[in-house]
């Protein structure tokens, strides 16, 4: 509702009063009922005198609307404004607050404009003036039908609590109290600062030594001028000297004879001390060890050489030369706002309203965040436009400002950040699993971070991932991050492609099931084999969770547990393309790869399979919508315009905000992120140049071998049933020595758990029957004596294994 | 002559030492006292020429001052 007040002067009265007031002498209030603080709202008369006296009558529950002039009712609603012989002009009442309702046509004109809620309560409205003897009030009193408020009663009536539960509660404890990796990283910056500090100052010690003592002449020379100076009192001479300039003879007298006492009283104390420190001097000369004296002497030329060091040059330098941040105010936010050359924002800067900050500006992480309400009618959107402008009206660098809508507010809430450092500029931070580390892809894994420095993961399992930009933005960078995370969960299977041929994904060549890259239709092949396979795997996968029991598998998708019984083969299998649109838009394949790679994103969720996508070209033809639509991570780094931005970002997402247009060339690296927390965020992906993707990768290597999980195009293989596959058999050869001609599957399964615990853990007898079955090797009974009584159990017979074995080895160069 | 002009020098030199480091003279109203003693010899009342504090700035400072004012606030 409007609460103005109307300026309009000459209203006559629209509103009978015996129609606001039973009782004519109690001269009743214009009010929004409703308002229980009992603001008043005198749409009509400014002047309202009754309003602030004259409590609502007393019934807390006071009209739970106020009524409007008809004419402006009628006005909104299109209706004919019909005069009724009061004089009602229809723009009088713009209150708006109600409308009567349960009339038809409106009411009749005879009764007056105005309807007053059920009770006659006194409720006012636009004109208020009390018409003693108005000759409409008895009938309108009479009349029943009440108006319907078009203010829901109630709204305004919020408490504090209702204001509570809108809001986010903050943190009980900072991000780096809660996350061991922040926190560490917080403490390692804190002891190499100190460190750093240290260090400094302890080499420079002898030339902070020097300069005391070249300096501490001066400083004993002030000693005793200061001495002196607090002696005579030489401080109260300018104040009698004003005196004698005045002629003020009474004034200066008074002064010396403060002058007189203080010269007298310091005098005394300056002797005992001279006193006493020769006497302490002479006595330390004959007690006091030679290190002791030396001390002493050491620290008096300290001192005297502090003393005498000038103000402008100190006598040990910075340590840390901190960049010189200006202060993020409101008036530079407001005067940057205003030089955006928004005709609205403008306008509402010249009346002095408009910009306000429903929270202090503060520091947030290495720079300053501001929220601001922009004016009425203004939204986020409009200012993203104009980022290069804004940060010219911040007088800063564009990568140091960083404009968001707020997600939870309003559209002209702008929450606006402005770094110390141009985030392109500033050091990456590294890779937090660099040098050590396994993931677990059932937990995000580390991506980036965000402007202000706090981490961004990026969650894998369940999800696929869509990457675009235009060439050079740095999108191969930002999934080999992915696919590097990816490697180092060692249960997880990485098939990879590029099919530009460019290498940057070659490090991970050496941990991928399958592998392939170059411009021409090789690799393109590979990939549509491997989508085929995949798509076939989704069956199987399938089927195998169908057939899990409903407690081990309880929600029908690929649990952790269930991901590490590889046997079951529901590990977690990645499918990374880069240059996506090769694949795409390839003549004979692009259709059937759109439809392979629509039906694993939108199936493979569930069962482990996820899809890496990543295209420098993010248009109709290069992205099927069936992809584009369905991927649940976005990561757009710099894009040319809407199109492209929408295509990776989701429809409306420019309109929303996130424009990846706006970044300038420099912002390597940086894109906005969606899907990965609650809302997008810009991010900026880890750097992780190829030398350091090689260690990384000879890490999981490591990883992989130990747990038996290097499969494929990384042992020199082509693709048999992974997991599950020979490396069983040979793990069984392993476990079952050659002068033991059979073993029981109990103990193979056991001593298959201690081999590999990763791999084989969990695994029962029956486990192992069906895993060989395929195989064509069939467990036998095999009887032992233990303890005296014959224990048959069934079990595997070497040979059976070695002539399987040694088949699938033939086999092995053959694929 | 010579001798008068070294004398009046050395007057001037004292004359500016003096109205520097001792700026006030004693009252010669009331000898420095601050009361002036009635005819009579009995009773009197507080001088005022010197406010009853028995100092007046000598004349040199004065004109000292008076300099300083007129060219500081020229
Ligand atoms: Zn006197």
């Amino acid at each position: 509702m409007s609460n103005d007040r109307h300026e309009g002067t000459g209203h006559r009265p629209t509103v009978p009063p015996g129609w606001l007031d039973p009782d004519p002498d109690n001269r009743t209030l214009p009010f929004l009922g409703r308002n229980t603080s009992a603001e008043p709202v005198t749409a009509g008369r400014p002047d309202t005198d009754t309003s602030s006296d004259s409590p609502p009558d007393g019934r807390p529950d006071a009209p739970a609307s106020a009524v409007v002039h008809l004419s402006g009712v009628r006005t909104r609603r299109g209706l004919p404004s019909r005069d009724s012989g009061t004089d009602r002009r229809p723009g009088g009442g713009n209150n708006g607050t109600t409308v009567p309702a349960g009339t038809g046509t409106g009411p009749d004109p005879d009764t007056g404009p105005v309807r007053t809620v059920a009770g006659n309560q006194p409720v006012s409205v636009s004109g208020t003036p009390d018409r003693p003897g108005d000759p409409d009030r008895a009938e309108g009193a009479a009349e029943g039908d009440a108006p319907t408020p078009v203010d829901p009663p109630g709204t305004d009536r919020t408490t504090a609590l209702d204001v509570a539960r809108r809001g986010t509660r903050r943190p009980v404890l900072p991000a780096w109290l809660l996350s061991v990796a922040e926190f560490r990283a917080a403490l390692r910056w804190v002891a190499g600062h100190y460190a750093h500090t240290v260090a400094f100052h302890g080499v420079r010690l002898p030339v902070y030594a020097g300069r005391l003592a070249l300096r501490s002449p001066r400083g004993a020379w002030r000693s005793a001028f200061g001495t002196v100076r607090w002696i005579w009192d030489l401080e109260g001479v300018p104040v009698r000297l004003a005196a004698i300039r005045r002629e003020d003879a009474d004034t200066y007298l008074k002064l010396a004879r403060q002058r007189d006492a203080r010269v007298r009283a310091r005098t005394a104390v300056a002797v005992v001390t001279a006193v006493g420190s020769v006497a302490a001097f002479g006595t330390s000369l004959a007690v006091a060890p030679t290190w002791a004296l030396w001390t002493v002497g050491a620290l008096g030329l300290a001192v005297f050489g502090r003393i005498g060091s000038p103000a402008d040059r100190p006598i040990t330098g910075p340590a840390v030369v901190a960049p010189q941040v200006q202060r993020l105010t409101a008036d530079v936010v407001v005067r940057a706002l205003g030089a955006l050359g928004l005709a609205e924002i403008n306008k509402a800067v010249g009346k002095g309203q408009g910009i306000t900050f429903p929270a202090p500006i503060t520091r947030d992480g290495p720079g300053w965040r501001a929220d601001v309400d922009l004016p009425f009618g203004v939204t986020v959107t409009d200012i993203l436009d104009r980022r290069e402008r804004l940060a010219s009206g911040l007088r800063r660098p564009v990568g140091c400002v960083w404009p968001e809508p707020a997600p939870d507010a309003h559209a002209g809430r702008l929450v606006l950040w402005v770094g110390d450092l141009d985030m392109a500029r500033s050091r990456p931070v590294s890779w937090p699993l660099v040098e050590r580390g396994t993931t677990d892809l059932f937990e995000p894994v580390p991506f980036g971070t965000d402007p202000r420095g706090r981490a961004v993961n990026v969650p894998l399992m369940y999800t696929n991932v869509l990457i675009g930009a235009m060439p050079g933005a740095g999108k191969t960078f930002a999934l080999r991050v992915l696919l590097l995370a990816a490697a180092l969960d060692p249960t997880a299977e990485l098939n990879t492609f590029e099919l530009k041929g460019s290498g940057d994904l070659q490090p991970l060549e050496r941990v991928s099931h399958t592998y392939a890259s170059g411009p021409d239709d090789g690799a393109v092949t590979a990939v549509m084999d491997t989508l085929r396979a995949a798509v076939g795997d989704l069956e199987t996968r399938a089927r195998t969770l169908a057939g899990l029991p409903r407690e081990v598998c309880p929600e029908n998708k690929v649990t952790p547990s269930l991901a590490r019984r590889r046997h079951l083969g529901l590990f977690p299998k990645i499918i990374a393309i880069d240059e996506c649109q090769e694949l795409f838009s390839h003549p004979r394949h692009g259709r059937e790869a759109a439809e392979l790679c629509t039906t694993i994103i939108k199936r493979g969720r569930a069962l482990g399979v996820i899809l890496l996508l990543a295209t420098q070209r993010p248009d109709r033809d290069s992205l099927p919508t069936g992809v584009s639509s369905n991927v649940g991570v976005r990561f757009a780094l710099r894009v040319m315009g809407q199109i492209e931005n929408d295509m990776i970002l989701g429809t409306s997402a420019y309109r929303n905000g996130l424009r990846a247009s706006t970044f300038t060339p420099r912002d390597t690296g940086i894109g906005y992120l969606v899907g990965a927390g609650d809302d997008p965020q810009i991010t900026r992906t880890a750097y992780v140049d190829s030398p350091t993707a090689s260690r990384i990768v000879h890490r999981a290597r490591a990883a992989r071998t130990a747990a038996g999980t290097l499969t494929g195009h990384a042992i020199g293989d082509s693709p048999v049933r992974p997991g599950s596959g020979p490396s069983v058999l040979d793990d069984l050869l392993t476990v079952l020595p050659a002068h033991r001609a059979k073993e029981w599957s109990e103990t193979l399964v056991e001593r298959l758990a201690e081999l590999r615990p990763d791999t084989y853990t969990g695994w029962t007898p029956e486990t192992l029957a069906a895993t060989l079955k395929p195989y064509g090797i069939d467990t036998v009974q095999i009887g032992r004596r233990v303890n005296g009584a014959v224990v048959n159990r069934r079990g595997i017979v070497r040979a059976h294994l070695a002539a399987v074995a040694a088949e699938h080895d033939r086999q092995r160069p053959a694929c | 002559m010579a001798t008068l002009f070294i004398f009046l020098f050395f007057f001037a030199v004292g004359y500016v030492a003096r109205c520097a480091l001792r700026p006030w003279k004693p009252c010669p109203h009331c000898q420095g006292t601050g009361r002036v003693a009635s005819r009579t010899g009995r009773g009197g009342h507080l001088c005022h020429r010197c406010d009853a504090t028995g100092l007046r700035l000598r004349s040199g400072r004065k004109a000292w001052n008076t300099y300083r004012r007129l060219t500081r606030d020229a």
